[in-house]
């Protein structure tokens, strides 16, 4: 497969910024792919169900928490619909379409449609206050727990994973993502940031 | 350097081993760390620092806070000077630079102080009445001298050097004013389990405890409960930060000034930040601020409120007088006198009550202090400097004042009033204040929900209750929020003083005297101006205010307000509680625009959408333009070409060889589901039920008014998936639409619809060679007529990129669009625009674009602008006479079919050298040129075909007119031409390029 180009050109610049340590490390994630499943109204128990097979483990019923194993991450965005993420290497797109019968559902393609970016470390949270009119308090933004939300004007959904205190995922519109990347680079440079290379 | 000849040699709360010099006014002084600008000012005897708004007059510092009317200067310098500083709020750090301002040629000697001469011409009023003609445009000409001759400081003309932030903040308890009340509730709220912040706008904690004389049992107090505070880790202290506004649903503002103690702000940190902070509750101990008394000339330098002289004192060890007159109707203003006496300054206290507590008396006589009771000062006397006052013995039963009986010799004289609470927060959330007679003063009414109150604020003046207010509403904030951790606050001793013990005798002004008597010294109201607004006819409170301007600007009338109503109840001979009060609104402190800001400037201002491709389109000299949010490549200047001379050439080699354009920025949403079909069917005019696998349809849709709302194609993909486009524009409408109807009107249908702006990227390529260049590099398609014919979709490779192919044009010649996935877009165009330098391409902007579609005569955002019918563009015939479709009823209204409306219509001008302008009106010929016109030009392009600027446009029955002349008129340019209405369809009227 050809390879994935980052939507961010020449603005990401790995390295230390801002300072002689980093507070939080910024990393964008190319090696993680995104697809889109949505249940016919009459059918989101029977594709919740079908989709968590598929997966192998079972998805949120939750609109707020996500459900994550490892790199792989489950939205659900509304009733019935998902965004799965997933390393590429695990074509989630066939994996998933092939086993979701239109009589359930449809499944979308949007492994290029979103730019991914990894917030972790002490500032993050102090980080993330700068954009999002979000409460990132441990207590009520929990493990998993994620917002689809607004940050410097750009729709973004933000994930916290699971098993670090102060470690974020940020999905962003692929055609936003050097906008949101500037803005973010910029807020957390102010804290001592390191970027790291992104992954593939 | 001048010595610090008012600084005590000990106490004070600043840090003598930090010094800090400083420039005022062009002179070097040095204070500490812990000052303020005015503190240190005054620490080196200097009380003259500004000249007023309106009479130049010489003002000094007034107060010790953020109630400052007088000491306004600059702070900083070049680009970074910022004006109306007040001093007594700006921290002092080494290598400060202020300046005075509002004076000319210096401070000292103010040529503009001949306003003073003039007052009695420039009272209340004056502007109104005077500049109102001979014209409604002479403004325009006196503004000019206006502003220059009366004003404060001038922003500087160059952008801001600093960063701005913002963010949010959210807390159980939002903990407003870091007093003895404040720090109290913190401790209470937070040790109980709460998440509290606690919001002091000055740079440490303590309030009014830091008046206090350090080594005190009220600061003994504070030290312990700062300890406890800075323990607590669901407390946060913000200091610096004011609270400026509070909002519905507990939502408040808050200015943080992160860098304003330094002359540049320490690496990437911003100089302000602004907060938007959302609590569940809030406690208000914001104080309350000392009452001025008013008399003749009680602006003069060394003019002073009693407690700031305490302040100075205590605080900051600036003893900021020798000979001391302290002037009051109150017994608070003893405590400012005894520590003044007792560091040394000769003190006499003027008290305007005949009776005065033993208590008082006997402090007097401790400390040394003269007392004259039963008496005010009638006026002070004095130039640059407060020299003296005169006395008169005053009445309290009728307010008599009596002849001046004597003049005593001062350098500086202290006025105490009462006190005022700081009301503005819970004024600003519509709780009007409600007069207390007792304490001649307003108070909060019964607080809104979620609000409690402590302190000060509450009309209580004790420490030692404030704490323990504090202690009580944190905790009950606290139970209230569900936390039912127990808290413990130690008592406060405070001062025995500080209950009063005497009645507050009210005195709104000394009615004797000449001199001018001011109310708002900020903005030069006096007593006489508040007469006159009377007389006037403006006897409301709301109406004086904006007649006088009295309680505008910087200290949004902390210091004059009560007086200013008092003295107008007085006129109006009613009750205070009838005349009422102004209603404070946010902000409390002036707010920075740039705070308000943050990171939205430059090219931060708002988003920028880019395509895969622009990297690409940058490297090789691209201009770009906004297309909306998006950034497009605009046109490709070879050397030496502009704009026109690009355009023209890539037009022209579109048509003969075969041009490449990113199309990226077209919205793009897949539709899926088994209903798919037919929901295409119902959304567009013309009919998608039959649309086989594999080709694509132009199509166009309405709202539900019946104006067209977008064009676009959509493809069929498989049986139950479509890949629709949408104009670059309407994308975002469009799916909008789309869902409302699925979700609402049409809930019978199966149907998903999801962006895929962001997921497919594609580019145009167009031309005659296109077939060419396309067939030697996309593997798996069949570029034949058979294989692909106009309106196909196809499949393929480019080396290994997938891609999806669409045979359709937008220019009138064969053409085709091609997509890949986002992250391989840019490859993908790479390896097209090398294979099209063996077909002589030329790569074309979003003007040439716009040129390419006019020559053709396809509609776009210039004429899908919501106004127009499909009738009116021409696509009538494409609407389906066979099924309904949305917007179809609507459109069958009266108005819509009326035959006089403007339709679509080609334009050429008579004379080829015309270069036509879209937006001109367009009108008969000879006819007069005079409103709207028959319609207007919607775009226009020089036509490489024509050799001659060419025209689409909307005319009044412009299909019937076709070979008339008429003009084109355009107002803004002052020019007329003549054009012929022809057919729109110029170029290739038959299609026949398209399967050239």
């Amino acid at each position: 497969m050809p390879e994935i180009r980052s939507a961010l050109g020449a603005t990401y610049k790995t390295g230390l910024h801002g300072g002689d340590a980093a507070a939080v490390t910024l990393q964008e994630r190319l090696d993680l792919d995104l697809v889109q499943v949505a249940a016919w109204p009459d059918n989101r128990a029977a594709l919740a169900g079908s989709l968590g097979e598929i997966l192998g483990f079972p998805v949120p019923s939750d609109t707020r928490v996500a459900v994550s194993q490892g790199d792989w991450s489950v939205y659900q965005i509304a009733p019935g619909r998902y965004l799965v993420s997933a390393p590429r290497g695990a074509t989630l797109f066939q994996r998933v379409s092939g086993a979701v019968p239109g009589s359930l559902g449809t499944v979308t393609d949007l492994g290029h449609a979103r730019g991914f970016f990894d917030l972790k470390g002490a500032a993050a949270r102090e980080v993330l206050a700068r954009g999002f009119a979000i409460d990132f308090e441990p207590a009520l933004f929990g493990p998993d727990a994620f917002a689809q939300s607004v940050a410097h004007h750009m729709s973004a959904l933000v994930h916290r994973l699971p098993g670090e205190d102060q470690a974020f995922r940020i999905l962003v519109l692929r055609t936003f993502a050097r906008s949101f990347w500037e803005w973010l680079f910029e807020t957390a440079e102010v804290f001592g940031c390191e970027v790291l290379e992104a992954k593939r | 350097m001048k010595d610090q000849v008012n600084r005590l040699p000990g106490g004070g709360r600043i840090d003598r081993s930090v010094p800090c010099e400083f420039l005022f006014d062009g002179k070097r002084y040095q204070g500490y760390q812990g000052d303020s600008l005015a503190s240190a000012l005054l620490a080196n005897g200097v009380h003259h620092v500004a000249r007023s708004f309106k009479y130049h007059r010489p003002r000094g510092i007034y107060s010790a806070g953020v109630e400052e009317p007088n000491a306004l200067v600059d702070l900083r310098s070049g680009d970074r000077k910022e004006p109306n500083i007040q001093a007594t709020v700006a921290e002092l750090y080494d290598g400060l630079e202020s300046t005075a301002q509002n004076a000319w040629p210096s401070l000292a000697f103010d040529a503009m102080a001949i306003n003073g001469l003039l007052s009695p011409i420039f009272a209340a009023g004056f502007y109104y009445k005077t500049f109102m003609g001979p014209t409604r445009k002479a403004w325009m000409l006196y503004e000019h001298f206006i502003r220059k001759a009366a004003g404060m400081g001038a922003a500087p003309s160059g952008p801001d050097p600093d960063r701005y932030e913002k963010g949010h903040l959210f807390c159980d308890l939002l903990v407003v004013g870091g007093g003895a009340a404040g720090i109290a509730a913190a401790i209470a709220a937070g040790q109980a389990g709460a998440r509290v912040i606690l919001a002091e706008q000055d740079f440490t904690l303590g309030g009014g405890l830091l008046s206090e004389a350090s080594g005190s049992p009220a600061d003994e107090w504070l030290q312990q409960q700062l300890a406890v505070l800075a323990a607590l880790p669901s407390v946060r202290i913000m200091t610096r930060a004011t609270v400026f506004g509070a909002y519905d649903n507990h939502n408040f503002g808050v200015l943080e000034k992160v860098s304003d103690n330094r002359p540049v702000p320490d690496g990437l940190q911003p100089r302000q930040r602004f907060w938007y902070l959302q609590a569940k509750r809030s406690i208000i101990a914001t104080g309350a601020i000392e009452r001025p008394l008013v008399f003749s000339n009680n602006d003069l330098p060394g003019v002073m409120l009693a407690s700031s002289a305490r302040t100075y004192l205590n605080r900051y060890a600036v003893r900021a007088g020798t000979g001391i007159l302290v002037f009051t109707n109150n017994d608070s203003a003893y405590l400012a006198a005894r520590d003044l006496a007792e560091a040394g300054a000769q003190v006499t206290v003027i008290d305007a009550r005949r009776d005065v507590a033993g208590v008082l008396r006997e402090i007097c006589a401790a400390a040394g202090i003269e007392l004259r009771s039963g008496e005010v000062v009638t006026k002070a006397k004095g130039g640059r400097k407060v020299r003296g006052a005169a006395v008169a013995d005053y009445d309290p039963e009728n307010g008599h004042v009596g002849e001046v009986k004597t003049l005593l010799t001062c350098d500086l004289l202290l006025v105490s009033g009462g006190f005022n609470p700081t009301v503005h927060l819970l004024s600003q959330r519509g709780n009007k204040p409600v007069w207390n007679a007792d304490l001649s003063t307003f108070t909060p009414a019964p607080l809104p929900d979620g609000y409690h109150a402590a302190g000060a604020v509450t009309g209580d003046w004790s420490a030692t209750h404030a704490a323990e207010q504090g202690a009580r509403e944190g905790a009950a904030a606290a139970k209230a929020l569900g936390f039912s951790g127990s808290a413990d606050v130690p008592v406060l001793v405070g001062e025995p003083l500080e209950s009063w013990k005497a009645p507050l005798l009210p005195l709104w002004r000394v009615k004797a005297g000449m001199k001018k008597a001011f109310l708002d010294m900020q903005h030069d109201v006096t007593t006489s101006d508040v007469d006159l607004a009377h007389r006037e006819g403006f006897v409301s409170v709301e109406h004086m205010k904006r007649y006088t301007t009295l309680g505008m600007a910087a200290d949004q009338g902390r210091l004059s307000n009560v007086n200013a109503l008092a003295i107008l109840a007085g006129l109006r001979d009613e009750p205070i509680p009838e005349v009422g009060t102004t209603t404070f609104r946010p902000p409390f402190a002036p707010v920075t625009i740039g705070a308000l800001a943050g990171q939205e400037t430059g090219s931060h201002f708002r988003p920028i959408r880019r395509t895969s491709m622009h990297d690409w389109h940058e490297a090789k000299g691209a201009r770009f333009i906004d297309a909306g949010i998006w950034l497009r490549a605009h046109y490709y200047p070879q050397t030496g070409e502009d704009l026109d001379t690009a355009y023209r050439r890539e037009t022209e080699k579109v048509r003969k060889t075969v041009g490449i354009a990113d199309v990226s920025t077209l919205g793009k949403i897949d539709v899926q589901g088994p209903d798919a079909g037919e929901f295409l069917n119902r959304l567009y005019v013309n009919g998608f039920g039959k649309l086989p696998i594999g080709k694509a349809r132009y199509g166009i849709m309405l709202r539900v008014d019946g104006f067209v709302l977008d064009d676009g194609t959509t493809s069929r993909l498989s049986d139950d998936h479509y890949f629709m486009t949408t104009t670059t524009v309407n994308a975002a409408r469009v799916l909008s639409d789309m869902e409302f109807l699925l979700q609402t009107q049409w809930r019978d249908l199966k149907v998903q619809v999801t962006s895929v702006t962001d997921q497919w990227q594609g580019l145009a390529c167009a031309g005659p060679r296109s077939r060419d260049l396309l067939a030697g590099l996309v593997e798996g398609v069949d570029f034949s007529n058979e294989g692909l014919p106009h309106m196909g979709v196809a499949e393929g490779l480019i080396g290994d990129i997938p891609v999806r192919v669409l045979r359709l044009s937008f220019s009138g010649e064969l053409a085709y669009e091609v997509y890949a996935r986002a992250g391989h877009a840019e490859e993908m165009w790479e390896r097209v625009t090398a294979e099209g330098a063996k077909h002589d391409a030329v790569l074309y902007g979003l003007e040439a674009l716009g040129a390419l579609r006019i020559e053709k005569g396809h509609v776009a955002g210039q004429e899908l602008d919501g106004r127009t019918t499909l009738d009116d563009l021409g696509l009538g015939k494409m609407a389906s006479s066979k099924k309904r479709y949305w917007g179809q009823v609507l459109a069958e209204r009266e108005g819509l079919r009326d035959p006089e409306r403007p339709k679509l219509v080609g334009l050429e001008p008579v004379d080829d050298k015309a270069r036509l302008k879209a937006g001109a009106l367009l009108f008969a010929e000879s006819a007069e040129k005079s409103g709207h016109g028959e319609g207007q030009i919607t775009a226009v392009t020089y036509s490489p075909v024509l050799g001659h600027y060419f025209a689409l446009g909307l005319l009044s029955r412009g299909p019937d007119r076709h070979g008339e002349v008429i003009e084109a008129h355009d107002p803004l340019h002052g020019k007329v031409h003549k054009l012929r209405v022809v057919s729109p369809h110029m170029y290739d009227p038959k299609g026949e390029k398209l399967d050239a």
